[in-house]
């Protein structure tokens, strides 16, 4: 089969590999779609740390294929699937914190992922969804697991406020989930204007641009901001712009060794609460019922549709201007 | 090895059974103490257990005599407490973080077999180190403690709440501790047993007392706990929930038992009516709150039995008499 390989730092290709061989509670399937995600790009660069080779994509679904002797599920179900594999065994899976495992492994990252025409998943994993769901809206299970964290972790309230820096697809994932759980006010900060104009037609109230107008006076008094640029300068706008006894949420990752000044007495007297929200704990199933459910746009989200040759040049260049999800249909 | 075995409903009896082995993941504990519950009971009259025969006891510690091929972070000798679920970690609730409502559930001492033996088969990841200082012939108070955690995990814990809790034996108990543990302006225990009132006023619960009426609270209970299970005191307890306030349903009733309630009450006074079942990832913290002295195991236990008198136990746990009762299957020493 055909397959993306890393076969190290900065190197890639398309290689045909082995079929996998499937095991006893597994199963094979047939990639229908895979999202290309900046985490990705990073693994490319060998700036998130990964196996090698491996096969990438970790956003991803398809058609099962093959079933192994004791797997739970039937050739020819349609499945999203989660890629972030936990032990279930060690004190924090234990004690349910299942993004902390020490032994978590993923597809796409440590094992071979999606972006290959067949891929080996263990049940645990699979999340069947009804087998008439537009195949590319498989890629973006994963991504919107991860946002429900986020959404799970605030606590919004219907009629709060909320902000979102980041026009990417978090962001706008995020948007349109913050419409839904019943936000009075969503403002949406990019500095692209094509995806402010898409943020516009999903749920944002209003949109700025960084480099027109100034955040901090622009957008005050916010009850929950959502950080989804990963950028140490909308760090400190999300800080700004909550209001006293807000909620900043961190979903955007900065560089691992990037740090920044906070004031400890702003955080006592504003009761400002900065919480991280990291992977998809268990959020995968509510993710898949939402997609199918089609309450949201997520065909807006989607720019351009490749096979697995155009793999390459999608991760060697920045995602170009306007773009936010790139899908792969291997 | 010699184990107590439930061979049909109401009969028990004591048996030489087959040593456990363990598989790949398994470890093989060596009983040191299990405790008498009322699930036991329920087990013993048919209600819990799909198929008979079983060997019961779910609140368990003991010493790791030996581990599987797959098992690496427990080694041969040290002391441990056991959770008895077995949640299949692949069903719907599994899946959305609520394994304690697991829809295929198993537990050790309920479908699997139990501790009420010489030794006990467990997978390692039920398996909890006990801190130093940890007597692990105490130890099985663990157990029930990670159920009254798990409550607490349901109830809102807000710092200056006033409880009242219905029953006074060890459950009550363990709900009237975390009450103080978590800020109780006041602790009120209500309880129609007087000796079990006594063992409440012996660990400093505010006021303890047959009749809810002598105490003054007049717009009733930011938080009101049931822990009989009886039908007559849920419904009494009920009628003491201040506005804005919580009822939590923590006492197994029996599956057809009814009480009413006014549905405009629960609108017109905001009322919380909250259940919470078994454990769901509160066993390692209620290690550590054992191990921190929450609760006082010389007055929670009143009697121990030796593996051959389990018949006996159970009588006596039916007879309301004393506190937690534990079996010690391998006598004094592990």
């Amino acid at each position: 089969m055909k397959a993306v390989v890393l076969s190290a730092v900065n190197k890639l290709a398309i290689a045909e590999v082995e079929k996998p061989k499937l095991g006893t509670k597994e199963c094979l399937i047939k990639v229908l779609a895979c999202g290309i995600c900046g985490t990705d790009r990073h693994i490319y660069h060998g700036e998130y740390p990964s196996a090698k080779p491996v096969i990438l994509g970790h956003e991803f679904g398809g058609v099962i294929e093959e079933v192994g002797p004791s797997s739970k599920f039937k050739v020819g179900q349609v499945v999203s699937v989660d890629p972030n594999i936990v032990c279930g065994t060690c004190p924090d899976c234990v004690a349910g914190r299942t993004a902390f495992c020490p032994d978590l492994t993923a597809l796409g990252v440590n094992i071979n992922g999606g972006l290959a025409e067949y891929v080996l998943t263990p049940d645990s994993q699979i999340y069947p969804v009804k087998g008439d769901l537009n195949p590319l809206h498989l890629a973006f299970i994963e991504p919107l697991a991860c946002s429900i964290r986020g959404l799970d972790l605030a606590n919004l309230k219907s009629g709060e406020k909320v902000a979102v820096l980041g026009g990417g697809v978090i962001g706008l994932l995020v948007v349109q989930l913050a419409k839904l759980a019943g936000a009075s006010e969503i403002v949406l900060i990019t500095r692209q204007k094509f995806r402010r104009d898409v943020a516009l037609k999903i749920g944002a109230t209003r949109v700025i641009d960084p480099n027109s107008e100034d955040v901090n006076t622009a957008v005050t008094n916010m009850d929950v901001v959502f950080e989804c640029a990963g950028a140490i300068e909308t760090f400190k706008q999300a800080q700004k712009i909550s209001r006293r006894g807000g909620s900043v949420i961190v979903l955007g990752l900065t560089a691992s060794d990037a740090t920044l000044e906070v004031n400890p007495f702003n955080i006592v007297v504003n009761e400002l609460r900065i919480q991280g929200s990291f992977l998809n704990p268990l959020t995968q199933g509510r993710a898949a019922e939402l997609v199918e459910s089609g309450k949201l746009n997520l065909d807006i989200l989607i720019s351009k549709v490749i096979d697995l040759a155009g793999v390459q040049a999608i991760l060697d260049a920045p995602p170009a201007e306007g773009d936010i999800k790139y899908i792969a249909c291997p | 090895m010699k184990a107590a075995v439930i061979t049909g409903i109401g009969k028990v009896a004591i048996e030489n059974v087959p040593d456990p082995t363990p598989g790949e993941r398994d470890v093989i504990v060596k009983v040191a103490s299990v405790g008498i519950c009322g699930t036991d009971l329920h087990i013993l009259e048919g209600e819990f257990a799909p198929t008979l025969p079983i060997i019961p006891g779910h609140e368990m510690a003991g010493k790791v005599v030996a581990v599987g091929k797959g098992v690496k972070e427990i080694k041969i000798g040290d002391l441990v407490a056991v959770d008895p679920s077995l949640h299949c970690g692949e069903c719907f609730y599994c899946r959305r973080a609520r394994g304690n409502l697991c829809e295929n559930w198993n537990a050790l001492g309920v479908s699997y077999p139990g501790a009420a033996a010489e030794f006990l088969k467990t997978p390692v990841k039920n398996c909890h180190i006990l801190p130093k200082g940890v007597d692990v012939f105490e130890a099985a108070l663990i157990e029930p403690l990670s159920c009254a955690i798990r409550g607490y995990d349901v109830l809102p814990r807000v710092p200056g709440s006033h409880y009242l809790i219905y029953g006074s034996g060890t459950m009550g108990l363990m709900m009237a501790e975390l009450a103080k543990r978590n800020g109780a302006a006041s602790v009120s225990i209500v309880d129609i047993n007087e000796a079990k009132l006594e063992t409440a006023r012996i660990l400093g619960i505010d006021y303890a007392t047959s009749d809810v009426k002598t105490l003054n609270q007049p717009r009733g209970w930011d938080v009101v706990i049931d822990c009989t299970g009886v039908a007559k005191a849920i419904q009494e307890a009920l009628s003491h929930v201040m506005p804005g306030g919580t009822f939590l349903q923590f006492g197994v009733a029996n599956e057809k038992a009814k009480v009413e309630i006014e549905p405009f009450w629960i609108y017109n006074k905001e009322i919380t009516i909250a259940g919470s079942m078994a454990v769901l990832h509160t066993f390692d913290r209620a290690v550590d709150l054992f191990s921190s002295g929450v609760l006082n195991p010389k007055v929670m236990i009143s009697d121990r039995f030796a593996l051959d008198d389990y018949e006996a136990a159970l009588t006596a746990f039916k007879s309301g008499k004393g506190r937690k009762i534990i079996i010690t299957p391998n006598g004094n020493s592990i």
